[in-house]
């Protein structure tokens, strides 16, 4: 089975030939709600090995304990080799699987990409809840840096056979807006230019805590939200005290994240002399639905890519049906 | 005489293993209802499907007809297949992340 797992701060993504999954990347202890009117939760991820543990939506809503890292040691913690096994067993119910897996790492901790593959090669064994034990040997494990992800899915076909050549031979910017950091990646005819690749530190989740800020100053309790909700809230422009919707709150979120985007637009202009020479200019990542527009707005010719979301894991699995899947 | 009839229930006593086991005690542990979580998964697991030796003959035979009948053929591999892709641009990907 050859799949695209993207790992993000904010969600993981899985993609594989007939099913893709995302859930928020959040580990938590294996606290349940006993009673449930509308049956929300039966579907809940819990994996009961290697650990006991709540996983992504149901985590964040039931769990006493929630572990969420936001570093760069993260890929090494027990949490983020949770998520990956997750992920597998939201592609795959098979007792005994052979997988391939194409992930991508932060442009500034690319260097990381060995401890990646030593974390992901080999025989793992996990349990849902309610399933049979799966054994999930991974043989080939590939590491790209993560924005990649997004112009793959846009120049290759199912197969992994190259089908925009156009967009294969030009000059690509892509803005990969993530959870704490922003991407920037700079390619030409498939191939990464060093210099005019870098990192800022601004992500979906900067908005979301400069809103956390301001409601505290404005509308105390509201601050305690945990992160997930309060990201749906602000993306939805809709967020309700005492059950009133706030009249200011998307007026409030728009100049949040036009500040936030004008760092954005300052790092990479400064490092694509404009962006005058970029054939195209692609925004993904989730954040890129809380801040696309207004870098849409500097730059008319940039695309927010079709699925922001699962833009880099699909192009992760394209590739990995290139290299494996003959 | 009096007749007892025989009690609705039957109490079974199954062994764990606290090292061995840890995941499976501490499932049981998390449970809001213990014997109730065990008889749905002892449900589960002997009512999961299971596929005979006969099927797969069965289904292997059933191709091997349709093959012959030529109502099914093999669409071309990628490597057969003809690419029309620039052999600088397919390298730059083949090499990606190594």
């Amino acid at each position: 089975m050859q799949t695209g797992i993207d790992i993000g701060y904010n969600a993981t993504k899985a993609v594989a030939a007939q099913r893709r999954a995302t859930f928020p990347s959040a580990v938590g202890t294996p606290d349940r709600a006993r009673f449930s009117l509308n049956g929300k939760g039966e579907d809940a991820l819990v994996l009961v090995a290697p650990a006991h543990v709540l996983v992504g939506a149901e985590a964040i809503h039931q769990s006493r304990f929630l572990h969420r890292r936001e570093d760069r040691g993260w890929i090494q913690s027990d949490e983020w080799l949770t998520l990956f096994l997750a992920a597998l067993t939201e592609l795959t119910s098979g007792t005994a699987v052979d997988v391939d897996v194409v992930t991508g790492l932060p442009v500034a901790f690319y260097t990381d990409k060995a401890l990646v593959q030593e974390r992901l090669l080999g025989e793992h064994r996990v349990q849902r809840e309610g399933r049979r034990g799966q054994v999930l040997r991974v043989a080939n494990v590939r590491v790209i840096p993560q924005p990649f992800g997004s112009l793959l899915a846009e120049v290759l076909d199912d197969r992994g056979q190259i089908r925009r050549n156009d967009l294969a031979q030009a000059a690509v910017g892509l803005i990969d807006i993530g959870g704490k950091t922003c991407n920037l990646l700079s390619v030409n005819r498939l191939a990464e230019i060093g210099r005019e690749t870098a990192s800022v530190n601004v992500g979906g989740w900067t908005l979301v805590r400069a809103v956390r800020q301001w409601l505290s100053q404005h509308y105390p309790g509201l601050d305690d939200l945990r992160d997930h909700p309060l990201a749906a809230a602000i993306q939805q422009r809709n967020l309700r005290y005492y059950g009133e919707p706030i009249a200011e709150f998307a007026a409030v979120v728009d100049n949040l994240a036009a500040d936030l985007t004008q760092q954005i637009l300052s790092e990479a202009s400064h490092l694509w002399n404009g962006g005058a020479t970029l054939d195209a200019l692609l925004i993904t990542g989730g954040g890129a639905l809380l801040l696309g527009d207004h870098i849409r707005q500097h730059w008319p010719h940039a695309q927010i890519v079709a699925e922001p979301v699962y833009g880099n894991a699909v192009g992760y699995w394209k590739l990995a049906r290139r290299l494996w899947g003959q | 005489m009096t007749v007892t009839e025989p009690s609705r229930y039957v109490r079974k006593t199954v062994v764990l293993d606290r090292e061995r086991d840890a995941a499976l005690l501490a499932w049981l542990d998390a449970q809001a209802n213990t014997s109730a979580a065990i008889r749905a998964a002892l449900q589960a697991y002997s009512t999961a499907s299971t596929i005979t030796l006969e099927e797969v003959y069965r289904a292997v035979q059933d191709l091997t007809a349709q093959v012959r009948g030529g109502q099914w053929m093999p669409g071309p591999s990628v490597s057969t297949a003809e690419s029309n892709e620039d052999p600088e641009l397919a390298a730059q990907l083949d090499q990606l992340g190594l």
